[in-house]
């Protein structure tokens, strides 16, 4: 059941990332996309792709009773993906609340900022916890090998921000 | 077993807290005046007094760096085990906080450098600092979130993992007030409801806590 909604999850990702990235071609235009607009849609497609496996692998986790355990809560990629949802909810309805009406209905814009820069930092946090605290167990489970693959993933996504700052700011 | 011997707060404590009262107080002077200009034009757009910008603001150019400042105080001897010390949420908090001022080193270092003094007159330093202050929140959420929902939260009654929690408190606080607020909206929804009747509130009391234009 779990191996069959992850795999559930890996397709409705990829189609997501597809989704956006037909959305991103049609925001740019016929231009062909120099260097910033290739990094920007790596990006953008990055961030849909990215919150559908984080939501499709934490109702997996949420749904097995070993998560809310101890011992599952010193896996890194159950804990990743437990993290990235809340926090990512949380963020996500505090921008929907703080931004004026007319901004409200581009969702995707509103949404980036506050994934991208924020979310992979609680996942730094949530990691760098465990690791002191001597509970970094991973496990040979395929939900705690998924959440690892999107937490690196989500670091992957901050580092990329920050590197896009560096380079073309 | 004796229980171990709580460190008082001694003058080497004292130091430091003072050295990182300075360094928030010279982030401060830098944070001002580009804060300044902006709360001028968030009271021009919405044409009112907003407290909450002064509130999460400028305080926390001094609560970030009293964060860091915990991390060396609380590992002076006598302390207890990395392990131990790394379950307490006022520790976690300020570690946290010390880690999510990394992006923001990064790219300062990479900028091109002038003088001090210049780079603190530039404007980027208010959205540097915005910016590290919702990575500080993201961060310390995070981490506290591993200690709760691993049922490993050990909190200490002592001064130093108190302050630290405080603190801590205060970082999360920034991005959750509107969204516990919100919730609280929610459920006195119809005691909100009859106030907004009698006196005309609501209206009022959401532009004050959402500033929303008038």
């Amino acid at each position: 059941m779990d191996v069959a909604i992850l795999m559930g999850t890996l397709v409705s990702g990829g189609l997501a990332a597809r989704w956006a990235d037909a959305q991103f071609l049609l925001a740019q235009g016929d231009e062909t996309l120099d260097l910033r607009q290739s990094y920007e849609r790596l990006q953008h497609d990055g961030v849909f792709l990215l919150v559908v496996l984080t939501m499709g692998v934490g109702w997996v986790a949420a749904w097995s009773g070993e998560s809310w355990t101890r011992r599952g809560m010193a896996q890194p990629g159950v804990m990743a993906v437990f993290v990235g949802v809340l926090v990512g909810g949380v963020m996500a309805l505090d921008s929907w609340l703080t931004s004026y009406p007319s901004q409200r209905i581009l969702i995707s814009t509103l949404f980036r900022d506050v994934l991208e820069f924020r979310l992979p930092m609680a996942i730094l946090g949530a990691w760098i916890a465990l690791r002191l605290g001597g509970l970094w167990r991973p496990a040979r489970e395929d939900r705690d090998r998924v959440g690892r693959v999107v937490g690196w993933g989500w670091l992957l996504l901050g580092g990329l921000r920050i590197l896009h700052r560096l380079v073309f700011d | 077993m004796s229980p171990r011997p709580r460190r008082p707060f001694l003058l080497g404590d004292a130091m430091i807290l003072i050295v990182a009262i300075a360094v928030g107080s010279l982030m401060c002077r830098a944070y001002m005046p580009s804060f300044e200009r902006s709360m001028l034009h968030v009271r021009r757009a919405s044409g009112e007094e907003s407290m909450l910008p002064w509130a999460f603001g400028p305080p926390l150019c001094f609560v970030v760096p009293l964060m860091i400042a915990l991390i060396p105080i609380s590992l002076r001897s006598p302390r207890p085990r990395l392990r131990v010390l790394a379950r307490r949420p006022g520790f976690v908090a300020c570690v946290a906080a010390a880690v999510s001022l990394v992006p923001g080193v990064v790219v300062w270092w990479w900028w091109p450098k002038p003088t001090l003094g210049k780079f603190l007159r530039k404007p980027m330093v208010l959205g540097g600092w915005t910016l590290a202050m919702e990575m500080t929140s993201a961060t310390v959420l995070g981490a506290w979130l591993v200690l709760g929902m691993g049922r490993r939260w050990r909190a200490e009654a002592h001064w130093i993992d108190r302050c630290g929690r405080v603190l801590g408190l205060y970082c999360v606080l920034y991005p959750l007030h509107r969204v516990a607020l919100f919730v609280l909206i929610c459920l006195c929804w119809p005691l909100l409801r009859c106030l907004s009747w009698f006196f005309g509130l609501w209206p009022r009391l959401l532009s004050w806590w959402f500033d929303l234009p008038g």
